[in-house]
């Protein structure tokens, strides 16, 4: 009888350590060990300069009640913060959260905040916990990176 | 201008539109597949989210990405970087499945030249599942895997290492 016990107990204990993993995997992926490293990633240059981050909070809203700053932390085992304005111009694409797949450009950029450019949108929606990437590109992008969907923007 | 109660619900709406109109993307299985494709060949992170499901899981050479999110963190910008420097030739593609629920298999030439000067030529194959959703086709698993026997076994080497 208490050998069936402790066995229910370990096995209970085995499915709760799995689904803990895995719901710990799925929650945040950056921090999943060896993820950055597998696939063939590490054996090609980076062909764009990338800082992937983490929102902390946002900045107020205007008066119109949209919000265009947010607060970061960089991500990644050499994650820095950015340097006043380094991230000018660059792209942002929101990675995890509400606003998955939605792009923005950088207007400017402190170490540890972000302030986009109105006219692709604001960043209502977002929320503590997104994820992001800002990715250098032309100086002079085109209005949208969303070729593929280009309403979206127009609802947004 | 609006009452306060409505702000939220107007954005919540124009969120579940935005979400509709993304989908107008890919009205073939096909389309995702090559529309992913080109997204990174231009290397338009957001262009390639778009053709991806939100249930994604991805098998890459022996890994696992579990969620879209894990996906467009950790090895979506390596797959950017690799189509950068790499052209991918289809050699053959068949196509599968009903109703919402769609296969394209597909057979690509890979060809290029790595930063060390190593000369990429191989046969990458590629199975994708693709879910309609609305009225357009998304992604939401794929799995690759290589020809070269040396490129796959050093790929799944890195996967033992500590991360850095």
């Amino acid at each position: 009888m208490l050998m069936k016990w402790i066995s229910s107990c370990a096995r209970a204990s085995l499915v709760a350590g799995a689904l803990l993993l895995s719901l710990d995997a799925a929650a945040d992926p950056a921090w999943r060990d060896g993820i950055l490293l597998a696939g063939h990633d590490p054996i090609v240059d980076p062909v764009l300069r990338r800082l992937p981050g983490k929102v902390t909070g946002l900045g107020a809203a205007n008066k119109a009640g949209r919000i265009y700053t947010l607060r970061l932390q960089p991500l990644g085992p050499k994650a820095a913060p950015p340097a006043p304005n380094e991230l000018r111009g660059w792209r942002l694409t929101v990675l995890k959260g509400a606003r998955f797949g939605y792009v923005f450009w950088v207007q400017s950029n402190t170490a540890d905040a972000i302030t986009v450019r109105s006219k692709d949108g604001s960043l209502n929606g977002m929320a503590e916990g997104d994820l992001f990437v800002v990715e250098e590109l032309d100086p002079n992008p085109p209005p949208t990176s969303r070729r593929d969907n280009e309403s979206a923007h127009r609802v947004a | 201008m609006w009452p306060k109660g409505v702000r939220p619900l107007l954005v919540a709406a124009s969120l579940a539109l935005a979400g509709t109109a993304w989908a107008q993307s890919a009205k073939l299985p096909a389309d995702a597949v090559d529309g992913f494709h080109a997204a990174l060949k231009r290397k338009d992170t957001g262009a390639a989210l778009s053709h991806l499901d939100r249930g994604l899981v991805v098998f890459e050479f022996g890994t696992v990405d579990p969620t879209v999110e894990s996906y467009a963190l950790s090895h979506l910008p390596g797959d950017i970087d690799m189509a950068a420097i790499s052209d991918w030739k289809l050699q053959a593609r068949r196509l599968g499945g009903n109703g919402n629920e769609r296969w394209v298999l597909s057979t690509y030439h890979v060809t290029g030249k790595l930063p060390n000067g190593k000369a990429i030529d191989q046969t990458t194959v590629e199975t994708a599942i693709v879910r309609r959703v609305g009225g357009s086709f998304r992604i939401v698993h794929l799995h690759w895997s290589s020809d070269k026997d040396d490129f796959q076994s050093w790929a799944q080497t890195q996967q033992q290492r500590p991360a850095p």
